[in-house]
């Protein structure tokens, strides 16, 4: 797989194939965030297709050494759903004064960015060499302790500890660094919660 | 004093092994460890939930050709490529790790057949009742706590209610609620709070949809004021009928 680096400079550059082909790499994340913060799946179509067409006009703004293309497109696309929101709020303020409160609840806005954060680590792990990631995927999805990924993978104990130790700190930095760059919150701040 | 050993540290924010009294002690004093724990315990957590995101669809056709008629850019689809490429999305239900993790290392796991074991015992005591729907309730990981508990629908004549039992919470200045979550949008109702001894007798809304309310989760809350999900879930598990 072709990393994120190769193609966040072509689309920074305007290359003819760019754009198509980030939006085939990240259009069904930037989709899913949207329909997880917005009711309707049509607002939700209208987000995706905004972001998109919003990055590929700004795209000589994006700098890949602030942060990934997919972390810039989310924080493109975090705005463009307060956008929405903001919007809906205006067209029937009476009928959605619910909605309104739902907006301005620390729950709800912790729940997005919850999904952004879920999408960005995925995106990572997708990235991470082969080994690290299954043995990410049984500690994660699995539950497995070390001593049982090395049972189950036949790989020494200190291996399978590197790989987490290792694997761990590429999602934390790759995290980190996204979120520095869409100034959500500092990186590595006390956790509020 | 000796920062946490980073091998360590990685098993302590899995969740997979508890802190020992010297690393907890320097843990509460050195601020650097405890921002690495809390970070990487963080990290571990978004890394759990994104087992489902190797399924996302794409959006519909249009929105691309929307895109495409915006910009001025016409290119044809390049090849696929699909989130977190490690676990393809297995056609048909999601499979049941639990299961998985018995089939695979049998003698590893002796820990969580006793845990089912246990909790299929609570089961069999079920009152009169008709028993709708039952989830077995483990620890979060991220609580790092030994507790757990099963949660049980019950459906009498008055209406429903939620039953829940619940060892080994640790005693702690605020106190345990119930929620019921609905995963695919991540609402949450809470139906009360559980009280010291981890039996509670819960009546639910007779208009709650327990197919999408489906989550059941404990939460450790503060006499802070804020009725919200405090966010530290200790327990958790999905009703099923």
């Amino acid at each position: 797989m072709s990393g994120d680096e190769g193609l966040a400079e072509r689309f920074r550059g305007g290359g003819p194939q760019a754009l198509r082909e980030a939006y085939d790499r990240y259009g069904r994340v930037v989709h899913h965030l949207a329909v997880s913060l917005l009711a309707s799946g049509a607002d939700a179509e209208d987000v995706t297709q905004s972001v998109f067409v919003a990055a590929w006009q700004g795209r000589q703004t994006f700098d890949p050494d602030r942060g990934t293309l997919l972390g810039w497109l989310m924080g493109i696309a975090r705005r463009k759903v307060v956008d929405q929101l903001r919007e809906r709020g205006r067209q029937d303020q009476a009928a959605d004064a619910v909605r309104t409160v739902m907006v301005a609840d620390p729950v709800e806005a912790r729940t997005a960015e919850q999904v952004v954060d879920r999408l960005l680590v995925a995106d990572e792990m997708g990235r991470l060499p082969v080994e690290q990631r299954r043995v990410l995927a049984l500690a994660f999805y699995d539950d497995l302790t070390h001593q049982q990924i090395a049972a189950v993978t036949g790989l020494p104990l200190g291996t399978v500890k590197s790989h987490l130790r290792r694997g761990l700190q590429r999602l934390r930095e790759r995290w980190e660094v996204d979120n520095a760059a869409r100034g959500s919150r500092s990186a590595g701040a006390p956790r509020t919660r | 004093m000796r920062h946490v050993d980073p091998d360590r540290l990685v098993l302590l924010a899995l969740g997979e092994t508890v802190p020992d009294p010297s690393e907890s002690s320097h843990v509460a004093q050195c601020a650097a460890c405890r921002d690495d724990l809390d970070t990487t315990r963080e990290v571990a957590e978004f890394g759990r939930l994104t087992q489902d995101l190797a399924e996302l669809p794409p959006p519909p056709p249009r929105v691309w050709r929307r895109v495409a008629a915006a910009t001025g850019v016409s290119a044809e689809p390049a090849t696929p490529y699909s989130l977190n490429t490690a676990r393809p999305a297995p056609s048909g239900r999601r499979r049941r790790p639990r299961l998985r993790v018995l089939a695979l290392t049998a003698a590893a796991v002796v820990a969580a057949v006793a845990v089912t074991l246990a909790a299929t015992r609570l089961v069999d005591r079920a009152p009169a009742e008709r028993v709708a729907a039952v989830a077995d309730l483990a620890a979060v990981p991220a609580a790092q706590t030994a507790a757990s508990g099963v949660a049980r629908v019950l459906d009498g004549a008055d209406g429903e209610r939620l039953h829940l039992h619940v060892t080994g919470l640790p005693l702690r200045p605020g106190y345990y609620e119930v929620w019921l979550i609905n995963p695919d949008t991540s609402q949450m109702v809470s139906v009360g709070v559980l009280r010291d001894g981890g039996d509670e007798l819960l009546p639910l809304p007779s208009t709650i949809d327990l197919r999408r309310y489906r989550l059941v989760d404990v939460s450790a809350e503060d006499y802070d004021g804020d009725v919200t999900h405090s966010g530290r879930s200790l327990l958790r598990g999905t009703l099923a009928g």
